[in-house]
């Protein structure tokens, strides 16, 4: 039977990295998205995973398993990402501006596929595409909500703990969010 | 209920977070509100388009992130096994024995005593000296060494002076004879000076004299032309 994150962390208190390099096996690709969607930006993304892994491990010896280790290691993500968030918001020129600057550029123009690709696979980039920008478009608080319960599959009471919230403003980012979402992705078509 | 709250619960509903009890007063409402409806048609569209948002995947690297966090220990050279320390401790004790043998036998006696290592040469020794002994003498030393700088002083001191005074005479005599040549000097520039005065002064006389006769003749003739028109006049 497979080891629960928080018998990993407490294995890892004693000095086994084997223990972390398990628990970065199992949640490195969770982690990669959830950061991607949050900065939309993949090498972004790699370097917020790595600083996410970091820190654990550098709270190893503070780590209570009280708490769940995935609600404390999106605590985590979330916070970093955030703060890059707010310091490209200070730089202006955040990647999502950026997006969605060559979007008004030609939106069209992207999706011409010069190797004459089938028309599934051109439309399947198209709506990847509009998922990108629309999800890149919503408010910080609502894109966090919405990744981390229906990309990441938390649940409304751990999102709470993550974002140290009442539940039911959890549930009314969420369908503010997800309305938000429908109105933006019916608009593209 | 509003249709706010019955909204939320349709989003809960869809990711299986809802209990029986709201489950079946959602469903109610839904028969009889057409915007939570559709509300709900448009939200599972919505769900699936979000799930056409392929993951990304780029594992990490593992042995860059151990040595991140834990920095390779500097490589320390192997620990010797303790029969190799006890091998260079023999070693050690054989070529001291060595070492004082041969000393021995050359006629040097090595002896460790109150004050230390005392060496011994054949069989003459050093002379003991105790503490008070050698302060006394370094004290005599420095004594007798303070005499010989004050004598050597006052020597320099004389010479200096002697040299001084032999400077200060030759000095006297070359400004002397300075002054015998500034006189001489002043002397003959006066007696040309007084040559080009003399001179200067006759050549002002006799331009006096000159000019004098000239005036004369000037007067003699004015004198003459008024008399030959006085006499004129009078015939
Ligand atoms: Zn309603």
């Amino acid at each position: 039977m497979e080891k629960s994150d928080e018998a990993l962390m407490l294995q890892l208190q004693t000095g086994d990295l084997l223990s972390f390099d398990t628990l970065v096996k199992r949640w490195e690709k969770p982690l990669l998205n959830y950061c991607y969607r949050m900065v939309n930006d993949v090498a972004l993304a790699e370097d917020l995973r790595q600083e996410v892994f970091l820190r654990i491990y550098r709270s190893t010896k503070t780590y209570r398993p009280t708490a769940q280790f995935s609600t404390w290691m999106y605590r985590i993500a979330t916070n970093l990402c955030l703060d890059i968030l707010a310091k490209q918001r200070r730089r202006k020129e955040t990647p999502i501006d950026a997006y969605l600057e060559s979007e008004s550029d030609g939106f069209d123009e992207r999706l011409i596929d010069p190797s004459g690709a089938p028309d599934a696979v051109v439309l399947k980039k198209e709506i990847k595409d509009r998922v990108r920008s629309a999800l890149a478009r919503l408010p910080e608080n609502q894109r966090v909500v919405v990744t981390l319960r229906h990309y990441n599959d938390m649940k409304f009471h751990e999102i709470a703990e993550i974002l140290e919230c009442p539940i039911s403003t959890v549930k009314s980012r969420m369908a503010a969010g997800l309305e938000r979402l429908s109105k933006m992705l019916s608009e593209q078509e | 209920m509003d249709c706010r709250f019955f909204r939320e619960q349709i989003v809960s509903e869809s990711y299986d977070q809802l209990d029986a009890d709201a489950k079946k007063s959602l469903k109610a409402h839904l028969q009889t509100c057409r915007e939570c409806e559709q509300f709900q048609v448009s939200l599972n569209e919505t769900q699936q388009t979000l799930d056409q948002w392929e993951e990304v995947d780029s594992p990490i690297d593992i042995e860059a992130l151990h040595d991140v966090i834990q920095p390779k220990p500097l490589s320390l050279p192997p620990q010797l096994p303790a029969w190799r320390w006890l091998a260079w401790g023999v070693a050690a004790c054989l070529i001291l024995t060595l070492s004082l043998s041969v000393l021995a036998w050359i006629g040097v006696d090595v002896k460790w005593a109150d004050r230390g290592l005392t060496l011994r040469i054949g069989q003459e020794s050093v002379p003991e000296i105790t503490e008070q002994e050698l302060v006394r003498l370094l004290q005599a030393e420095r004594h007798a060494t303070q005499v010989e700088i004050v004598k050597q002083l006052q020597g320099a001191l004389d010479e200096f002076s002697k040299q001084l005074q032999v400077h200060l005479e030759e000095r006297q005599k070359q400004a002397d004879a300075q002054l015998v040549l500034i006189y001489q000097g002043l002397q003959s520039q006066r007696v040309q000076d007084l040559g080009f005065i003399r001179q200067e002064l006759q050549h002002l006389a006799g331009a006096t004299e000159a000019e004098f006769l000239e005036t004369q003749r000037a007067f003699e003739f004015i004198l003459a032309s008024h008399v030959s028109e006085i006499q004129k006049n009078m015939k």
